[in-house]
């Protein structure tokens, strides 16, 4: 079907509206409250156009087009409407706009210019609006508000969480928040860059600076396993503020709050900005040369078999290569970076973070079984397309330690706790068995005796219903990545796997680091180097390197409170002959485990690449030179290298070692299936008594978010637990009472009291969001609570 | 002298003669619900009772005039998707009040016609939208004849033991104007908020939760019981060609007897003018606003000379609307009523889109500013070109009304406005201090 507009000739789908067409075809038809990704609203006028034939102007955004009409967008009646509407929207907006954040990359400002009068005739006063507060990481000025309402519609229709609403009516309409509370939803910030005025502004850079003297450099989240594309503004050397680079097939124009508003930890005052040695039992801060020399000493004086590198799974590609490099070159084999994960079970068999089918495929899945996965906030651009499928009729089922707050709602829900979890997996494939004893596609398919063994008989209700779901569905089966804490993770992988092997289903490994996959793929693995080749010498993994007392331990951009094993690890650092951090930042109180810390430059201030949970290679240039006088990651490694005696030439470049990398990793087929068939099948969980689960805040999982000021004010309740009634009566704790003390061993910590009936029986459920839970102890270990 | 008699009060009103109008036993006295019994009993079918409304000409009384046949043969009546009929009982025109007569006099007159409605179209569900400032009186009057009408299972399930199933739900609004939009009351009986909807999808293809859905107006569907049994020709033996049958007029401002009045279209105004009472204290006729305030006014002495028809109201200028006909005699200051009315539209315009929300604040400013005694002669320029920018570029028809009164008011009075500017005193030697001070009190 063909349609002209200003006499071109345009084809087009039937449904499809005017201003899809035109902008397709590259013609300009302003507009304010259209926005492809949101509902239709026709309320700003802008985009009037003219029809032949018809004498009213029609609005581009919601006039279907029809067979053989003619349209023009800058005839008389068209241009007349648009300068018209311009004319209204101005005269009660403040035009503020040397003062205004948005001025420079404002469209009403644009479009001012484009169909705007040179003067104003409008004068009389014009409409003040009051502005409420709505969180720490929006400004609001609603006078600018042109009442577009895509903030409106982006709440409903995006974030999925209805935040904003128009009150009032008439010229008296007032958009904001309906309970004067602050914004919740993990997406907002989204909501900064689609209003098209100054009325949402970001508020960490609010004030800072003007657009114009602003640099964008495209860069990568580095704070999930998707790989957001985003652009980073970069004013004097610094990050100033962070939006969405669009990417189809990813992020679309989205990017989560953590991923904004995180460059914020750039400036904090923890960054490591000098060397720092300990000289005669004091820290001073020192120059690079006498840093590398004492470093050169210390290391060739320890055993090279009791030396022990950890890695960040937030660290590029070029880093982790460099790191497991240098230190195979000098025979360090006890290289880890699965700091987090509890157990090491079946490490031959178990490979990385995965999903089975594309990010963008997400939105057309069927059915989709949650297993305690808190998505909407731990992975917000995942659980975005989660609820796309939703939207679309899809299922969604999930099993839980905790009833979460999804964007979606829920089908099926299973609460149980932790301990059980495993458990309800293998009743999922009990049921799964009988019901596809005929289906001869699954006939060289076993299952392993170890799990046969606890099959006991008929499944609860709904656990049939959820299995039905994925057996009739084309579905996804998401493993939640606060499990990684889990002891029976292993175990949880290899259910699932049987679950999608038996209903033909896919199925995704969250993991929470942005770059798990290439750390899997560099080798930073004690039993595995580059693409995963094999090696003799195994090394040791985490766990075993911390309870074993190495002498020497590398810690390579890592928090100690980022190890599962934290209270082990402290104690082997204090018995240890050298330790040496290479850090964005540093705490006074984890300075004194080291001998020696590196100034690291941040991900802002490196070039790298992440590789995301689909196997997506991005790759980002360095933003803004290192601050102070830390070094970009590749430079330190490079250099090291070389004072150890490897061959490096002196001109090499960081395009040089991407080369390397990719030469030597890129054409690995990572995605294998599991091979489990002699496995035996250990159950580990703790049985029998309270068990701590919750997992890390949403703004506390890295070193750089834990940095982000602005974000950390977000989350209000700092120190409270959450249990329910049922589990409180059988300890006898006292529900008056707003205090409990909770116990790990001998830590013990008191805590505000929440009654919560979202989390399941037997379980103290504590959000990991300061240091003080992670002394108290462990994830997923025995829990006891006391009255004050 | 009135030369021949007026038909008066025959359709809508008919139950006036009586003395209880409002009850059952008087509506079924005079025949009520015979039409209906009889569509149920002998299966009268759709498409028959569609023909005869549409034969009959009627036009929609809610303001628009579309002929109510071609309206509902917009609808599938036999296709097996959920449809819904919406009665617009949110009278709000400042002006009109003959459909609360109707609610208040007549309310089983439109019960049947809105099962018949139903029925023609397919509906098994039916909403009424009453306006909200009618919760005193109107809505119980009107409850009261819908309870009746159930209790004599007229209305529910298995209606007088057939098979046809028709709920009737009676809903009442919160007091905007905006809501009597047909949309924007579709969004009211889904909850939201009074905003109407952009079209196309229209309607009767997609309106009361996504269902096809026909709106009408009270007196439309008071009207269907008596034109179906009396058939379409008693309809339109009366009026014009193009607008024939009976139309309530409410008759308000400076006469001796104000009120509703059901006249044949057609009538000349100085008959209505008449039965009204003529004008009030013998002054002479100034201006008509012959169709409730959003229309053009037309000055008084064109007015004398028209009919009461659609073609000849369109002719002289103005539209017949709802039937609203407000009479100003010789001492009223148009600025100050063109004041009154503009602040209206600005207290009620929804907000949604832009020109309205604007536009409808800017005008009543600059009126304001006019009638203050310190504008321009760039302001009353301003003011002429800005209903233009409104008028035809909104989602819904409130920014026309809003335009149309200021365009007609300055084009038909510009002189008084000047004078406001020139002299900054009034040019309208009036005594009109009561109607100061009743605009005051609503400011």
């Amino acid at each position: 079907m063909k349609i002209k507009i200003n006499n071109k000739e345009c084809s087009f789908n039937k449904g499809e509206t005017i201003i899809q067409i035109a902008d397709r075809n590259g013609i300009h038809i302003p507009r304010f409250c259209y926005h492809d990704k949101l509902s239709i609203a026709a309320n700003c006028r802008m985009c009037l156009v003219e029809q032949v034939g018809i004498n009213k102007p029609q609005p581009a955004c919601s006039t279907p087009a029809m067979e053989d009409q003619e349209y023009f967008t800058k005839s008389e009646l068209a241009s007349n409407s648009q300068k018209n509407t311009m004319e209204f929207l101005l005269i009660n907006h403040p035009l503020d706009c040397p003062v205004c954040d948005q001025g420079g990359m404002c469209e009403l400002q644009d479009q001012a210019l484009m169909h705007g009068r040179v003067k104003s005739r409008y004068e009389q006063e014009k409409r003040i609006v009051m502005d409420y507060k709505i969180g720490p990481l929006i400004t609001t000025n609603m006078t600018r508000c042109i009442h577009c309402t895509r903030c409106v519609r982006f709440g409903e229709e995006i974030a999925g969480i209805k935040e904003f609403g128009a009150f009032g009516r008439g010229e008296g309409m007032e958009i904001r928040t309906y309970l004067k509370s602050a914004i919740d939803s993990p997406m907002s910030g989204n909501m900064i860059d689609i209003c098209p005025v100054g009325a949402l502004n970001a508020a960490p850079s609010h004030m800072k600076g003007r657009t114009w003297e602003l640099e964008e450099v495209k860069h990568i989240s580095s704070h999930d396993c998707v790989g957001s594309n985003m652009d980073l503004h970069v004013l004097d050397n610094s990050v100033f503020r962070v939006v969405p680079h669009e990417n189809k097939k990813i992020n679309e124009v989205w990017i989560s709050d953590r991923d904004r508003f995180s460059y914020e930890a750039m400036e904090h005052t923890d960054r490591v900005k000098k060397p720092i040695a300990k000289i005669n039992g004091r820290h001073v801060e020192v120059e690079w040369e006498q840093a590398f020399e004492i470093i050169y000493e210390k290391i060739n004086k320890v055993k090279f078999n009791k030396s022990a590198g950890f890695v960040s799974a937030n660290s590029t590609v070029e880093e982790q290569y460099l790191f497991q490099k240098w230190l195979r070159e000098i025979n360090i084999n006890n290289i880890d970076h699965r700091v987090s994960q509890n157990k090491f079970e079946y490490e031959d068999e178990l490979i990385f973070p995965k999903i089975d089918i594309n990010i963008e495929e997400i939105e057309n899945i069927e059915s989709v079984l949650l297993i305690d996965s808190n998505i909407t906030y731990e992975q917000p651009i995942l659980s975005h397309k989660i609820r796309k499928a939703y939207l679309k009729n899809a299922k969604i089922n999930s099993i839980h330690s905790y009833s979460y707050n999804y964007n979606f709602d829920i089908n099926n829900s299973f609460l149980v706790n932790p301990n059980q979890l495993a458990e309800t997996l293998i009743d999922i494939v009990e049921y799964l068995t009988i019901i596809t004893i005929n289906d001869k596609s699954l006939k060289k398919f076993t299952i392993p005796d170890g799990i046969k063994k606890k099959f006991k008989g008929l499944s609860n209700k709904k656990i049939i219903e959820i299995s039905n779901d994925i057996l009739t569905k084309n579905s996804l089966i998401i493993l939640g990545s606060n499990l990684k804490n889990h002891p029976d993770y292993a175990f949880f992988k290899i259910l699932i796997d049987i679950i999608s092997t038996l209903t033909k289903s896919n199925k995704a490994y969250l993991g929470n680091n942005s770059n798990e996959a290439g750390a899997y793929l560099t080798g930073c693995l004690p039993n595995k180097t580059e693409a995963l080749r094999g090696i003799k010498n195994n090394g040791l993994n985490v766990y075993d390197s911390i309870i074993g007392n190495m002498e020497c331990y590398i810690i390579y951009n890592l928090e100690l409170i980022d190890f599962y094993y934290y209270s082990e690890l402290k104690n082997s650092l204090e018995q240890a002959k050298f330790v040496l951090g290479f850090q964005n930042f540093i705490t006074e109180e984890e300075k004194s485990y080291y001998d020696v810390i590196l100034p690291l430059a941040t991900i802002f201030e490196s070039p790298g690449t992440f590789i995301n949970i689909e196997g997506q290679w991005q790759s980002f240039v360095q933003a803004c030179q290192p601050h102070h006088d830390s070094k970009e990651g590749w430079k330190i490694l490079t250099k090291l290298r070389s004072i150890f005696g490897a061959n490096v030439e002196n001109s090499l470049d960081y395009i040089d070692i991407l080369n390397e990398v990719d030469s030597s990793i890129r054409d690995y087929k990572p995605f294998e299936n599991l091979e489990y068939k002699n496995i035996d099948i250990k159950n580990n969980s703790h049985n029998g008594s309270l068990i701590r689960s919750g997992g890390s805040s949403n703004y506390y999982i890295d070193n750089i978010v834990r940095r982000a000021t602005s974000l950390n004010n977000v989350s209000l309740s700092k120190n409270s637990i959450s249990v329910n009634r049922r589990t409180l009566e059988q300890n006898n704790i006292d529900m008056s009472k707003n205090k409990v003390l909770v116990k790990q061993g001998e830590n013990s910590l008191l805590a505000e009291l929440i009654i919560d009936e979202n989390v399941s029986d037997d379980c103290i459920y504590i959000i990991n969001s300061n240091k003080e839970h992670y002394d108290l102890g462990k994830q997923y270990e025995p829990i006891i609570i006391e009255n004050v | 002298m009135m030369e021949d008699k007026i038909r008066i009060n025959e359709l809508c009103y008919s139950t006036l003669s009586s003395d209880k109008p409002n009850t059952f036993e008087t509506y079924v006295d005079q025949g009520g619900y015979s039409t209906w019994k009889k569509i149920v009993s002998s299966s009268m079918s759709k498409k028959e009772i569609i023909e005869l409304v549409l034969k009959s000409g009627l036009r929609g009384r809610g303001g628009a005039g579309f002929p109510t046949g071609r309206k509902w043969s917009f609808i599938n009546q036999d296709s097996e998707d959920i449809k819904y009929l919406v009665c617009n009982a949110d009278e709000s025109e400042p002006g009109t009040c003959k459909d609360r007569d109707i609610l208040r006099y007549n309310p089983h007159a439109l019960i049947e016609g809105m099962l018949i409605a139903s029925y023609a179209i397919g509906a098994e569900v039916a909403y009424c939208y009453l306006r909200g400032e009618f919760i005193d009186d109107v809505y119980s009057t009107f409850k009261t004849a819908l309870y009746d009408a159930y209790d004599n299972k007229l209305i529910g399930k298995n209606i007088l033991n057939s098979n046809i199933n028709i709920e009737l739900h009676d809903l009442i609004g919160a007091g905007a104007y905006i809501v009597g939009e047909e949309t924007a009351m579709l969004e009211s009986i889904e909850g939201k908020k009074g905003f109407p909807r952009f079209k196309p999808p229209f309607p009767a293809v997609k309106g009361l939760f996504g269902r096809p859905t026909i709106i009408n107006n009270v007196e439309t569907l008071a009207s269907i019981p008596k034109i179906i049994e009396n058939g379409p020709e008693w309809f339109n033996s009366v009026g014009t060609k193009d607008s024939p049958g009976f139309k309530c007029f409410s008759v308000s401002g400076h006469v001796n007897k104000p009120g509703n009045y059901e006249i044949p279209l057609g009538t000349p105004f100085k008959k209505l003018l008449d039965l009204a009472g003529g004008m009030k204290n013998g002054k002479k006729i100034k201006a008509v606003i012959p169709g409730g305030s959003s229309v053009p006014v037309v000055p008084g002495e064109i007015m004398l000379e028209t009919n009461m028809d659609y073609e000849s109201i369109t002719k002289a200028g103005s539209l017949l609307g709802s039937g609203a006909v407000i009479i100003m005699d010789e001492d009223t200051n148009m600025v100050e009523v063109i004041h009154r009315i503009a602040r209206f539209y600005y207290s009620e315009s929804c907000g949604q889109c832009t020109p309205c929300r604007e536009g409808t604040g800017w005008m009543y400013k600059i009126i304001d500013k006019i009638l203050k005694g310190n504008g321009t002669l760039e302001d009353l320029k301003t003011l002429e070109s800005i209903p233009n920018m409104i008028s035809g570029s909104t989602i819904c028809a409130l920014g026309d009304a809003a335009a149309m009164p200021v365009e007609s008011f300055i084009k038909n009075y510009k002189e008084e406005f000047l004078n406001y500017i020139k002299t900054q005193e009034e040019v309208v030697d009036n005594n009109y201090t009561n109607n100061k001070e009743f605009v005051m009190q609503q400011k």
